[in-house]
């Protein structure tokens, strides 16, 4: 008897330590964690394939004939850079892009053939037209040359004073007026800045001044408008005037999701752990480590897709912020790529993943309120005027010169744009990261 | 059983360390060298030294204590250095929290090593009453 319970109590334990061995490795076949197997990738702005007319519109009044002289010699910037355009845009007419058409914007707009438009542009503005307020000018791209097949190309200096000097303070609504009367959902706005050498007349924007005849021997800038549907605008922005220009900015863009992920070993302490494949989640065993020496952690960002000036380190030490539930946290640094492989010490494994992502924010957590729930982090950007903006502007040209390359309150214009678009509600976007507490 | 062999080993090393390395551990490297050095390896050897070398063979020159306490530290070593090694197989962050996981497996599979013996040690021929 004692036998046979000692016989059954050996195969009982033979079953159980099989058991045992079959469920530890079905286990790890669940088990999450660990590192991602390549970079996260974030869903990819929508860009049109054609965009069924392009009206390219130059302003050329008599302010504008500076940038295009009549002189012999050498091509301003302005001729080359518009020029450059002009032929970008031909690569792609009949393609991408099956009309192509011409405009002159003075007091009207006048329709212009290609070969007379080429020539005033190469060999300079002969005779100007009177000019028309930007507003008005606006006014027209707006009612006439947007559509949801259109996208318009305006090329001014955007120099622009009220008819009376003491509507100064109204820049932004009469821009901002011109801007609404477009009646289309997806209606965005990217504004490129450049400057140019300038030969002939500058017409100061302040009414009290005079002309400044052979002007100047500083740069005067001008501004490329891409306006009309967000899909479309994305893809002339990106074909025809190829997005490298540093100063940019872009009204009335949908958010976008760039892909991140937090640095498993890289840029951190305290005793936390990714606790999911995604590395969206870090987990704390014990909620105290917060408390005792601080949680820090590092996101890694990509912001390739985003406009030139927003993935600009400056700007993000301006415009990011965290939204955090249950308990604070701070911004520590904010890094590009190169920056943090220099100054942190990168673990090994991190390498791969230093690829993936082109900035990296820090974000140190001190407090939290209740153990017993998670915390979320959201780091949010906010999507506000770009610092060259101011750095652009002027509200004395009269002495050019020594303003040097500035446009008379080109931050008014900007404000009225931004805010025609509805851009000064918008985020660029808001990532979600967690903070663990439940074990 | 995952949490078992966490409990087990962090009870005597600590949480892993690296931090970020957490998943690894208790996701992979805890269960896996648990299960296959304190279970599988450990019951085959107790399993050998009692009804291989203590019955099978039908001598009974392996019987003594020693002998048992030999086929123990041999366990050990192989648990020692499966550990190391399946640390490194896994790329695990190369730290010294790696050999102090390899002493701690050494250290349970004599644990097991003992009460494996106890749990079969009976059906022996020659070594039913070895240790003690």
């Amino acid at each position: 008897m004692c036998m046979k319970i000692r016989k059954c109590c050996f195969w009982i334990f033979i079953w159980v330590l099989s058991n045992s061995v079959i469920s530890c490795s079905q286990q790890n076949e669940t088990e999450q964690g660990g590192e991602a197997e390549s970079c996260p990738v974030g869903p990819e702005p929508s860009v049109a394939e054609e965009v069924d007319t392009l009206n390219i519109i130059i302003e050329t009044s008599g302010s504008m004939a500076g940038f295009m002289p009549s002189r012999g010699g050498e091509q301003t910037d302005f001729q080359m850079i518009v020029d450059n355009i002009l032929a970008n845009a031909e690569s792609l007419e009949g393609n991408a892009i099956p009309n192509i058409r011409y405009w002159s914007a003075r007091e009207k707009m006048y329709k212009e053939v290609y070969s007379r438009f080429s020539q005033m542009l190469r060999r300079g503005l002969r005779n100007p037209g009177s000019s028309s307020p930007i507003p008005q000018m606006l006014k027209n791209v707006s009612e006439s040359f947007t559509g949801p097949d259109q996208v318009s190309i305006f090329i001014s200096d955007f120099i622009y004073s009220p008819p009376d000097s003491r509507d100064r303070d109204f820049i932004a609504n009469d821009i901002r007026r011109a801007i609404s009367r477009v009646r289309q959902e997806n209606f965005v706005v990217s504004v490129f800045a450049s400057q140019s050498d300038f030969a002939g007349t500058f017409y100061p924007a302040e009414r009290s001044s005079k002309p400044i005849r052979n002007c100047c021997s500083t740069a005067i800038p001008y501004y490329i408008w891409v306006m009309g549907p967000e899909e479309k605008v994305r893809l002339i922005n990106r074909e025809v005037i190829k997005d490298n220009y540093m100063e940019q900015v872009h009204f009335g863009f949908s958010p976008l999701s760039p892909a991140f992920m937090i640095i498993p070993g890289s840029g951190r302490s305290g005793d936390w752990y990714p606790a999911d494949r995604e590395g969206k989640v870090v987990r704390l065993d014990n909620a105290g480590d917060i408390r005792e020496g601080g949680v820090m952690y590092t996101v890694g960002i990509n912001l390739e897709n985003l406009p030139g000036h927003v993935a600009k380190t400056e700007y993000l030490e301006d415009n990011f912020r965290l939204r955090v539930v249950n308990g604070e946290a701070a911004i520590s640094r904010i890094y590009d790529r190169t920056q943090f492989l220099n100054q942190e010490n990168i673990n090994n494994k991190d390498r791969r993943l230093t690829e993936c992502f082109s900035h990296y924010v820090t974000v140190s957590v001190t407090e939290v309120f209740d153990r017993n729930k998670n915390m979320e982090v959201n780091l949010v950007l906010g999507n506000e005027l770009p610092g060259w903006i101011e750095a652009y502007t002027t509200e004395a040209d009269s002495r050019i010169e020594e303003e040097g390359a500035r446009t008379f309150s080109l931050n008014a214009v900007m404000e009225g744009a931004w805010r025609a678009t509805g851009s000064q509600k918008g985020e660029f976007f808001n990532l979600n990261t967690t903070v663990d507490l439940s074990r | 059983m995952k949490n078992i062999f966490r409990f087990l080993y962090e009870l005597i090393i600590g949480r892993p360390q690296p931090p970020m390395e957490t998943p690894l551990y208790r996701g992979e490297i805890f269960p896996d060298v648990g299960g296959i050095t304190l279970l599988l390896v450990t019951f085959g050897m107790v399993a050998f030294y009692y009804y291989v070398l203590n019955h099978l063979l039908q001598t009974a020159i392996f019987s003594h204590w020693y002998h048992w306490l030999g086929v123990l530290g041999i366990n050990a070593i192989i648990a020692f250095s499966y550990a190391v090694y399946y640390c490194q197989v896994n790329e695990a962050t190369p730290d010294s929290y790696i050999y102090w996981f390899g002493v701690a497996n050494a250290f349970y599979s004599g644990v097991f090593f003992l009460l494996f013996s106890m749990a079969i040690k009976w059906r022996s021929n020659n070594a039913a009453k070895t240790p003690f």
